[in-house]
This record gives structure tokens, sequence and C-alpha cells, in this order.
């Protein structure tokens, strides 16, 4: 019963089945009673407790394993890196200007016909198409023609169209298609024109803040797109003093953006950037905002993504078994950071000449990397590490666990903290969850 | 231990009851670039 987590209103918290429970003192006081797990099974097969009752102490004690991403016959995402050379050349870049190290290249109309072919072949349902670069607004109309296709031969198997681009060039006519095919837009900024303009520069080298934030208001107006903005949190933001928070504010604020998402720049070789130093979430107040005006930010999502709970993932990720991205070239990767792994050797062959042999291959040895054969068995945050492979990769030619993750573990106790705190006071648990409800109900509508 | 002495709601799973386990929350997750839906807020990448 170590994988219980107490607080004095009787609250459980299973770190194996990422569960939490509410319990009496009474029920609490037989819990704590029992010193294995194996006498809970005895007082169910001696009928002390009825089979209800153990069925639902199982659920604080059993687990059941799978591997991240295997949901059926269905994957979350397939990416396409429609072409891999950007408009904007970001001093922060891990892609190097997009190109992901290789020749710039469009990708061929017939290149995303087999990609989507192959996959929905393999899989009977592909969750989102994403579109991805370089800045994919540069090929808006194989962009237009792929939709297309997928619209006509591929009905109900796929939920919509997603694409990050940085919105510095918007044409008429990518508005057009973005209205036409629904594509659900994430843009890049990293808030107010000072802090914005430090690294996100144009091929000049001048700042891009006035031309994007004219185009989000211009496609706002058009067809309230884009719905996301991603910041790349640096050691500017903590100059201006600016956290997730303040971020998510002004996006609502200037844009009408309600979800954001804030992530700290990872410095690449000797690029020339200040790292953001992470202060201690107040995950109160980012709760609190979210019931008071609906901003969706990451502690939101932490905390959303604790309630709705997982079973065990032996993976860390899902790439290259619930999600896959095929870059201009055909090439199929887990995603595109693991295309700038020495060698190459994460390459899952290619849409234009696929071998199943080598797909699996690399299938296989992804799995080398899971939670048990690396040493994180014991761990009780195992349930929720989604720990990078593919950057450990890049960075160091080599993957390692972390020596420590005290933080990480500390953090994630006190979300489950705050989570029993937040369900225990009635009326804003209620608040919460109109909350979700309104949220989901606006994503449904656009 | 007796079971009579424990009634159904002495033990809750809150997610469960609450109707939130293995929800998708797509307006939450879905817009976000990086890899799983699913990632602590560091060591991400984004282009």
């Amino acid at each position: 019963m170590k994988e219980l987590y107490f607080t004095e209103n009787h609250y459980y918290y299973s770190y194996l089945t990422s569960s939490l429970f509410k319990t009496t003192a009474k029920m609490s006081r037989y819990l704590n009673s029992i010193e294995d797990i194996s006498e809970l099974h005895d007082d169910y097969v001696e009928k002390r407790i009825t089979e209800e009752l153990y069925g639902r102490l199982k659920r604080l004690i059993v687990a059941d394993t799978n591997c991240m991403g295997e949901k059926g016959n269905r994957i979350t995402k397939l990416q396409l890196i429609v072409n891999n050379y950007c408009n904007m050349n970001c001093t922060y870049c891990y892609a190097n200007g997009g190109t992901y190290n290789s020749n710039p290249t469009k990708m061929k109309y017939e290149t995303m016909v087999n990609a989507v072919d192959l996959f929905f072949e393999k899989y009977k349902c592909i969750e989102y198409l994403s579109f991805f670069g370089g800045e994919p607004l540069l090929n808006i109309e194989s962009i237009d023609k792929i939709c297309n296709y997928v619209e006509q031969h591929y009905k109900d198997r796929y939920n919509g169209f997603l694409m990050m681009s940085n919105l510095y060039s918007l044409s008429e006519e990518a508005i057009a298609v973005i209205k036409k095919h629904k594509i659900r837009i994430t843009v890049s900024l990293d808030g107010k024109e000072e802090i914005n303009d430090c690294y996100r520069k144009d091929l000049l080298g001048e700042g891009s803040y006035k031309v994007v934030s004219d185009n989000i208001i211009r496609l706002r107006n058009k067809c309230n797109q884009p719905e996301a903005i991603e910041a790349t949190l640096s050691g500017v933001h903590n100059t201006y003093g600016i956290d997730g928070l303040q971020l998510a504010y002004f996006f609502d604020t200037n844009f009408g953006i309600k979800c954001s998402s804030s992530i700290s720049v990872k410095k690449y070789k000797d690029i020339n950037i200040s790292e953001y130093i992470d202060k201690k979430i107040d995950i109160e107040d980012y709760i609190n905002v979210f019931i008071e005006s609906g901003e969706i930010t990451e502690p939101v999502r932490e905390l959303l993504s604790i309630i709705r709970g997982y079973t065990y993932n032996k993976s860390f990720c899902d790439a290259g078994i619930g999600q896959y991205t095929v870059m201009s070239n055909g090439d199929i990767y887990p995603c595109q950071v693991f295309s700038l792994a020495s060698e190459h050797k994460f390459v899952m062959s290619n849409v234009n000449c696929f071998s199943t042999e080598k797909f699996e291959e690399v299938q296989n040895s992804l799995l080398k990397y899971n939670k048990e054969r690396v040493g994180c068995n014991s761990c009780e945050k195992k349930n929720r590490c989604h720990f990078c492979i593919a950057n450990q990769l890049v960075a160091n030619g080599k993957f390692e666990i972390p020596n420590d993750c005290r933080e990480e573990k500390e953090e994630y106790n006190r979300y489950i903290e705050y989570y029993a705190q937040l369900y225990d006071n009635k009326e804003k648990w209620e608040a919460f969850k109109l909350r979700i409800k309104e949220s989901e109900r606006i994503w449904n509508t656009i | 231990m007796d079971n009579a002495v424990f009634d159904v709601l002495d033990i809750i799973d809150v997610a469960k009851i609450e109707g939130l386990e293995d929800a998708e929350f797509s307006w939450c997750f879905g817009l976000i670039a990086c890899g799983s839906d699913n990632k602590p807020n560091k060591d991400k990448t984004k282009g």
C-alpha cells in the first residue's frame, strides 16, 4: 500500500493506477491496517469483505499494463512536414531554420497521397492529420489538394486537420483553404513585441510581431482561427517578469485566444539564447483563471491529464506507435525530432517505397527505451513520466535516464494534493466541471 | 473484519464517479504541437 497518497480528509491516490479515491475514516483505518496486498485478497476469499468492495479496492492496487499509443486500430496523429524551409529565422529553432539539416524541399502532392493511403491502410482511424514545417503555409496548394483527397476518400475515418504555423505570411488563398477545410491552427508567438522580437525574427533579422499579430487578427476575423498560441519561454520572459499565466492573459486580451501553451526553450548546440528559469507554479492561480475565464494553460492540461488517469504505459512517448511524422522527402520518423539524431537510424522507411520490415525494426528498437528496461520500474511517477527520448538522443547521442527526478516527483505530488483539495471543495469542483463542459462546447462548435 | 461494517460509499473512485475517467479532453490537448498529448511541460521542443 505504499503507493497510496493520504490527506487528512481520507483521500488516497494510487500511483499504480493513477486514481484518486475518497474514503471514510472507517475505510481509511482498514486500509492502513493492511500490510500487504495479499491480505485484501484473503479478506475477500474468506468473505470478510464483499465482492463489490473487493472490486473497488482492487482498483487501488491492480493496474493494467499496456504500450502507449495502442488504442485499438487508430492513431492520434499523422504529421506531414509539408516543406522543410521557413520564411522566418528564429534564433532558438531546433530544426535549423526548419530544414532538419536536409536540403530544403517542398513535399510533393503524390508523396502526401502515398503517406495518407499508407497509414489509412494500416489504421482504421487517424484522429488528426497535422501539417507542420518548416512553415506549412508555404505549401498551401498541396495542403488544399490533400485535404480534398482525404475528405473524399476517408470520410468518417478522421476527426480533422491541424496546422502549426508562424502566420508570417498569410495570403487570401491560404485563408480560403483554412476556412474550406476547417483547419485548426496553432500559431507560434512568444508574447508582447519586445519579448517576441528578441528571438522570433524574419529572414532579414527583423522582429516578426507586427506582421504576425496583424495576421492573427485578420484570420480571427475571417474564421475564428488560430485557436491556440504556443509560446517559447526564454530568459527574456524572466527579464520582463512574465510567466505562462500572464502570457495567457495577454493572448486572450489581444487576440481573444484562450488556449495557450508555454514551453521552456531547449538549448541546442551553442546557440546564443538565455534559458527560462522555472519558478514554482501556483496551480490554484491557473485553475482559478480557468474556472473564471476559461484560459487553458499547461497546469490545466497537467491536472486534467492526472484526473482522467492512465493505466501504466511502458513507453515514455507514443511516437512511432500512436503517431508518426512524414518528412518532406517521404521518410517516416516517430516524430520530427528523431530525424535530427545521428545516422538517421530512426527512419522507419519511406512512404514512396515502404518496407514493413524496416518499419517494424525501428518500432522494436524504440521499445528498448521502455521504463522497465531502463530502470524506472520502481519509480512512483512512472505512470506519468513522458521523458523525451528524442531530445536526449539528439542532444547527447545516447539515452540515459535522469540522475535526479526529485523536482518532477514533488510537482506531481503537488498536483495530486491539489486535485484532492479541489474535489473536496464541492462548489469549486462543480464550477470546474462546468468550465470543462463549456470549453468542450466551444471546441465542438468551431 | 466484518464486511457488514462497510458501505459501498466507503470508497469511491473520483474520476469514475464523475465520468472523467479516460476522458479525451480534445479541447485541451488537441492543438498542442509536440508529440504525446500528455507530456510534462519540460523537455519539449517546438518549431
